[in-house]
């Protein structure tokens, strides 16, 4: 099984690295990138396979070959134009911090990444101990044997009414990578198919981790490198413990709230840059594809990223929100396809809504998710008050190093929190059974959240004030010199 | 001045000193769960649920014919279960009537796949 996983993860890998590479560049977070490109490759492949027909293989092949074509073309003509071959990286990156020839600088990113991924790995020695998750066998594993049996089975099972519990509806970036590992295993393995997922977990970890690791700057002793380090390692260990058992048993909560998160730090922490907006694209559409709270997560990150790239110029406001609602949707529709496909098949979660529970007003409902919550939430007192003493005295600090306000994070963890109480408050199951039995792993998102904005108010904190990058304090802000040089 | 630069330093040290005591906490978790999940015990009956399971599907395919449409006759959990195992081989349907076989989970036999055993009969 482990042969047939680290073969499985290699091919994953192999598909999309030349695409990744060209545009996340050369990052520890890249290692953690490819297979991820390469689960997405698969997930579009299975909705190749549903819409034109043919096999799984054909598909991510044909795929593959299109993204990996269409690469070498652009590389091809940016050196007949004697352009830089990879999408520029950041003012960050450039003007005051790592020099991507410096031998130092590549041995520091060689250590971060051996660091997170042994913070990522760790937690997988208990692979194969979970067992396999009641969702896990009746959801995903199914779907992933639907996915290798090809379009006829595919189609045959989605318009099937019997399948109507099973979740017709639910993404297919999980079943596809699953079925990816048994195309390297030669058959349906359960093993195997579970093990694909704990590796897209960990993947999705190691991106997040490795996004805070980029908060630190040149010009630092390595002790304060280290300590940022070890804070970025120790939320990719935590996300493993939050998500408990379902990390590791082929649930796809922990998926689908890593690859959010890592959007996160990506699009709405990290000091803007293409490149880390082409790594936090990459992670929300493979949110949006990999189970449905991961769709609604991707809009709402997607949203919050127009605001922050999109500047308001003065004057003209209105055109400001229709350029920031214009890139909303560039950056969501790749992961709503398969939202739209299933609409084309009429294949709806109708139990979600629609549905009343005799005896449960709203109200009621209401009450039972709060106190539900509260087991889940401790940690948001002390990352409140976390946020308001950073907020009061190092936000200036924050500003120096371009990173973006806290209050994005918090706005998207809000929104999304918001949204999962309207879920349960007005969803159509009986609301303890549902409480008791999916609540641990809806609010993963949130309490990663949590955990990250922690580890980026430590990092904040450890490498500043004393800090002087490269001996002086940089006269403006790195927000502001990457928005002079990308102009 | 220095009250500033103190007040600063202490605020320092309190957003350092609570962001990583909750993060030590998380790990000290996680670690917790690792060890917990991996405990040879525990392994060892997930394995055993892992291959019972396997056991099943390969009796799916032993006993019906592929493409057969089949109809799954019991609770919703083991009918749950039961679609797992026929994905991609056989074709549930929605009533016994438009079925080639029944096929059900029976649960406390003897031998089969560790006490659980794929039955056929025709409808």
């Amino acid at each position: 099984v482990i042969v047939h996983l680290v073969g499985a993860t290699v091919l994953l890998g192999i598909l999309a690295a030349l695409p990744v590479i060209t545009v996340a560049g050369l990052r520890p977070a890249t290692v953690f990138l490819c297979p991820l490109g390469g689960a997405l490759s698969a997930a579009w492949a299975a909705q190749f396979e549903l819409v034109v027909g043919g096999s799984f293989t054909a598909a991510l092949l044909i795929l593959a070959a299109v993204a990996n074509g269409a690469t070498l073309l652009y590389l091809l003509s940016r050196r007949r134009e004697r352009l830089p071959v990879f999408v520029s990286s950041s003012a960050h990156e450039r003007i005051l911090f790592i020099d991507p020839g410096d031998p130092q600088s590549r041995s520091w990113r060689l250590v971060s990444l051996i660091v997170i991924a042994a913070a990522v790995l760790y937690p997988l020695r208990s692979l194969g101990a979970a067992g396999i998750g009641f969702d896990a066998n009746v959801s995903w594993l199914t779907h992933s044997m639907l996915v290798h049996g090809g379009h006829e089975t595919m189609l045959l099972w989605i318009h099937n009414p019997i399948h109507v519990q099973n979740h017709a509806d639910y993404p297919p970036l999980v079943p596809a990578t699953s079925a990816v590992g048994y195309l390297v295993s030669g058959g349906v393995d359960l093993q195997v198919g579970i093990g694909t997922t704990a590796i897209l977990n960990a993947c999705a970890l190691g991106v997040l981790g490795s996004g805070i690791s980029e908060i630190v700057c040149g010009g630092v002793e390595l002790w304060r490198r280290m300590i940022v380090l070890a804070v970025a390692g120790a939320v990719c260990l935590t996300g493993f413990g939050i998500a408990g058992p379902a990390g590791i048993n082929g649930f796809v909560d922990l998926t689908w709230a890593a690859l959010a998160a890592a959007a996160v730090v990506f699009g709405l922490v990290l000091p803007r840059s293409s490149q880390r907006l082409w790594v936090a694209w990459i992670c929300l559409t493979a949110a949006a594809l990999a189970k449905n709270e991961g769709t609604a997560a991707g809009v709402i990150i997607s949203a919050a990223m127009a605001v922050r790239y999109v500047d308001a110029r003065p004057g003209s406001s209105s055109r400001t929100w229709i350029r920031r609602a214009a890139v909303t949707c560039v950056l969501v529709v790749p992961g709503l396809t398969w939202r739209a496909l299933m609409r084309h098949h009429h294949i709806e979660s109708s139990q979600y809504f629609g549905l009343s529970v005799p005896g449960q007003p709203p109200v009621e409902r209401l009450g039972a998710t709060l106190s539900a919550l509260t087991q889940y939430l401790h940690l948001a007192p002390a990352a409140l008050v976390v946020l308001t003493i950073g907020s009061l005295a190092l936000g200036s600090q924050r500003r120096l190093l371009g990173l973006g306000s806290s209050m994005y994070l918090w706005s998207v963890a809000i929104v999304n929190l918001l949204a999962l109480v309207g879920t349960y408050v007005f969803g159509g199951y009986e609301i303890h059974w549902w409480l008791s039995s999916s609540l641990d792993r809806t609010v993963i998102f949130t309490q990663l959240i949590l955990y990250t904005d922690l580890a980026i108010w430590a990092a904040v904190a450890i490498l500043s004030p004393p800090t002087r990058m490269n001996g002086q304090p940089p006269s403006t802000s790195l927000e502001e010199a990457s928005d002079i040089a990308n102009s | 001045m220095i009250a500033s630069r103190n007040l600063s330093l202490g605020a320092h040290a309190i957003v350092f000193a609570i962001a990583v005591s909750a993060l030590g906490l998380g790990v000290a978790h996680s670690l917790h769960v690792t060890s917990e999940i991996s405990h040879p015990s525990r392994r060892a009956v997930s394995q055993s649920v892992i291959e019972q399971e396997t056991c099943l599907r390969k009796q799916v395919r032993e006993r019906v014919p592929k493409g057969t449409s089949v109809y799954l006759d019991g609770e919703v959990l083991n009918r749950l279960l039961l679609e797992q195992f026929v994905a991609g081989w056989a074709v549930p349907t929605d009533s016994a009537t438009n079925s080639s076989l029944i096929m059900t989970l029976a649960v406390g036999t003897a031998g089969g796949c560790q006490g659980q055993d794929i039955r056929t009969s025709p409808p």
